[in-house]
């Protein structure tokens, strides 16, 4: 005979498997949160070393090695240290539940300042698919409300990034100047948004998915005793 | 044989699954698990359906995992810190700078490293303390994030000023 499989009610109304989600969750998070800040320096490494190397190297571009090198540093180390910060709490144990949604919003606020340095780079530059990284980390806390913080975190930054890119990097009267060729394309920037948002909806899946296996299914294949 | 323990910190009811519990920890508080505690505590009885039901083991534990990616992480946030000490440097090399003063701007790039390193071992809890220890050390780190930027800036101004002394002196 086959039980009825439903969640069983706990005294305070939290259910058998909320709770064993929460356990899961909780260890797992902790440990996605310092497989994400590895990535994250361990990035911070490769593209901070292609900077260089670009810069110094195999560039014979002249403006690249003043103001915009300065200030590429700067958000370099500004992203370090956090990252030794979120460090020194991960190994602490200490993860209190607003630490994630703080790291996803460094990591676009770095993003965007990154961005915003120069009147060359902003919507134009390559580093604007870094926006998807960050939907990407989501994930790994196994948390569905962080999934949607950063989702919507990343399509507000990449708006408020380009309004500053419009009206304090370039100024409006250049970036609509077809001719100064700084402007983006209505199109390209809705599909930009509604591809972050199909991310973001992804991202979500996993989460939902990584608790259904938590939860167990009703149906288990039974092992067959020596006698069979 | 699977065994039930208290958590020291939290004081929850665990059930361990491994006979060997080290680099074990919480689910519910994080705080490690005793090896010695969880040998010392009585094994629960199986029922013969019990014990065909597997139990789902990782490929590597999630304890595991933090243990070995907090050592990796170290050595890559020193590789950051060199590599911005580098991307300092190659614009000051450029515009002709002195030998001593790159001498100074190391020196003092170690003495700040061995200054946070320091007063990182300070604030850690030491091990087997309990609760009273881990607020000691809650206390130690707030007392250490407090006094680490001011030391920081005595480190520089202390060194800066002897660096431009010395550029006086033997220009």
């Amino acid at each position: 005979m086959i039980a009825a499989w439903k969640p069983i009610l706990l005294d305070h109304g939290a259910t058998m498997t909320d709770l064993r989600w929460e356990d899961a969750r909780r260890l797992e998070a902790w440990a996605g949160e310092v497989r994400v800040n590895l990535l994250r320096a361990a990035s911070l490494i490769v593209f901070y070393g292609y900077h260089l190397l670009n810069v110094y190297v195999l560039s014979a571009d002249a403006t690249l090695k003043g103001e915009y090198h300065a200030k590429v540093t700067l958000i370099v180390l500004a992203w370090a240290l956090a990252v030794g910060v979120l460090h020194v709490s991960l190994s602490r144990r200490w993860v209190p539940p607003l630490l994630k949604y703080v790291a996803v919003a460094w990591d676009l606020v770095m993003i965007s300042a990154l961005l915003l340095i120069d009147k060359q780079a902003g919507p134009h530059s390559p580093l604007i698919v870094l926006y998807f990284l960050v939907i990407a980390s989501a994930p790994l806390r196994l948390s569905l409300p962080l999934v949607y913080a950063a989702t919507l975190g990343t399509m507000a930054a990449a708006t408020l990034m380009m309004g500053g890119y419009v009206f304090a990097v370039v100024g409006a009267v250049d970036y609509y100047d077809p001719e100064k060729g700084y402007k983006v394309g209505r199109p390209a920037e809705v599909i930009f948004l509604l591809a972050l948002g199909a991310a973001g909806l992804l991202a979500g899946q996993s989460v939902r998915q990584a608790r259904r296996l938590v939860e167990g299914y009703p149906v288990a294949v039974q092992e067959p005793t020596e006698g069979d | 044989m699977p065994r039930s323990i208290v958590c020291e910190r939290c004081g929850r009811s665990l059930v361990v699954h491994d006979d060997d519990a080290r680099d074990l920890c919480c689910p519910r508080c994080l705080s490690p698990i005793r090896d010695a505690a969880v040998q010392a505590s009585p094994p629960i009885r199986q029922t013969p359906a019990g014990r065909r039901t597997p139990i789902l083991q990782p490929l590597i534990r999630a304890d595991q995992q933090v243990r070995r990616e907090s050592r990796i992480q170290l050595i890559i946030l020193i590789v950051i810190g060199l590599m911005c000490v580098l991307g300092i440097l190659l614009p000051l090399q450029a515009g002709g700078f002195a030998f001593i003063t790159l001498a100074f701007f190391i020196l003092d790039v170690v003495i700040l490293i061995v200054l946070i390193r320091a007063l990182y071992r300070w604030s850690v809890p030491r091990p087997g303390g309990g609760r009273r220890e881990w607020v000691a050390a809650g206390g130690r780190a707030v007392v250490a994030s407090v006094l680490l930027p001011f030391l920081c800036m005595a480190v520089v101004i202390v060194l800066g000023t002897a660096c431009g002394i010395l550029v006086e002196v033997h220009p």
